[in-house]
């Protein structure tokens, strides 16, 4: 029964009831995040893809801001490597382009489990027949812009795809951190559910045999799997044996020092 | 060449398009024009070869890099003529392609001196 007690169960459930707690604090956080403006979003990077140096320069130029990295490829191929080693929160791709096209493009983009869920916006001098605009939507485009290019409209644009990059990058981040503190959560269940089960205890000495197969003190082991601690005493059977002649006081039950 | 424009019309640059946008920033501006004057340049250069060899898709082709790259710019009337030359089918029309890439021509030759002339003073 002390044993029991000392184990402190209902102290180790009750922090872990608290690291719960917060674990729904951190959840509640979450699910506000994506209401509340976020103050510091991480810098984000735009490819932009175009076969003309003017284009490019111009919509390079264009897409330019503090928070932002614009990188820029000539072609599609050229597109596809650069894709390869940055994470990025959104491609803007003109349609007709020497070599692989845009669609092409975007369809490689697609194809390649770690790039498709970047969005493409796809720009081009074409007329604006529906045909082309569903093509361009069957491709895996999520907008689909005319050149002239009209620069407020773009910008808006970017800058949206961007703080939903940012957002859902925290999410992500968020998300780590709460398997981190799940990991932690599952790790001190096990040891309780150690205790909680067979122990194997030597019927002479009573040393515990630990999950390696060590034996240790009970002190030792208990001390190692719990928040329990011991405070040393001696029962009234070993005061006598130890003490034959101390006066007990009370009813001697305990002579804790 | 004469780089003001006469008779009242517009100039072949609409040099507001790119101050709107960006700003009052000569050096980018420059660069721009630059980028634009080669590559436009080079567009024509394989837009004659295509003529001559009545390559109808590359003729519809650069005429649609030209369009698009002219109207960022701020170069409407070769934008507006590359949009009709791409329109146009040139293996039914090739006269008709011919007299379009020769108005391009000269379009791009007054882009060419009006921009010599708005660089270096611009207006």
């Amino acid at each position: 029964m002390r044993l029991n007690s000392a184990l402190g169960r209902s102290k180790t459930v009750a922090d872990l009831r608290q690291d719960n707690a917060s674990q729904t604090s951190s959840t509640a956080h979450l699910s506000t995040a994506s209401t509340e403006p976020i103050k510091e979003l991480p810098r984000q990077s735009v490819l932009v893809v175009d076969d003309s140096p003017t284009d490019l320069r111009y919509l390079g130029r264009l897409l330019e801001a503090p928070d932002r990295h614009v990188l820029m490829a000539a072609s599609g191929e050229e597109a596809l490597k650069i894709l390869k080693g940055v994470e990025l929160a959104l491609v803007i791709l003109d349609v007709r382009m020497e070599g692989m096209s845009g669609f092409e493009t975007a369809e490689r983009i697609r194809a390649d489990e770690c790039t498709r869920d970047i969005p493409i916006v796809f720009v081009t001098a074409t007329g604006r027949e529906e045909k082309t605009i569903f093509q361009g939507y069957d491709a895996g485009a999520v907008d689909y812009l005319f050149k002239p290019i009209e620069a407020n409209l773009l910008r808006s644009k970017v800058k949206v795809f961007c703080q939903l990059s940012a957002q859902r990058l925290l999410i992500q981040k968020q998300l780590q951190e709460i398997q981190a503190k799940n990991e932690v959560l599952r790790h001190q269940l096990e040891e309780i559910k150690t205790l909680r089960g067979l122990v194997p205890i030597c019927a002479k000495c009573k040393s515990v045999r630990d999950d390696s197969g060590f034996w240790q003190s009970i002190e030792n082991y208990v001390s190692e799997h719990s928040e329990a601690e011991f405070s040393h005493s001696l029962c009234p059977d070993c005061t006598d044996e130890l003490y034959p002649g101390l006066i007990r006081s009370g009813n001697g039950s305990d002579t804790s020092k | 060449m004469e780089a003001t424009p006469q008779n009242n019309e517009p100039p072949p640059i609409n040099v507001a398009r790119l101050c709107d946008t960006f700003g009052d920033d000569p050096e980018f501006m420059a660069e721009m024009y630059g980028l634009y004057l080669s590559d436009a340049g080079q567009r024509l250069t394989e837009l004659d070869a295509a003529l001559g060899t009545s390559d109808t898709e590359k003729i519809a082709s650069v005429a649609h890099t030209l369009k698009g790259t002219s109207g960022n710019v701020g170069a409407e009337r070769m934008s507006a003529l590359a949009a009709e030359l791409e329109q146009v089918d040139s293996a039914q029309a090739p006269q008709k392609a011919q007299d379009l890439a020769t108005a391009l021509k000269a379009e791009f030759e007054a882009v060419r001196a009006f921009l010599k002339h708005y660089v270096h003073s611009p207006l």
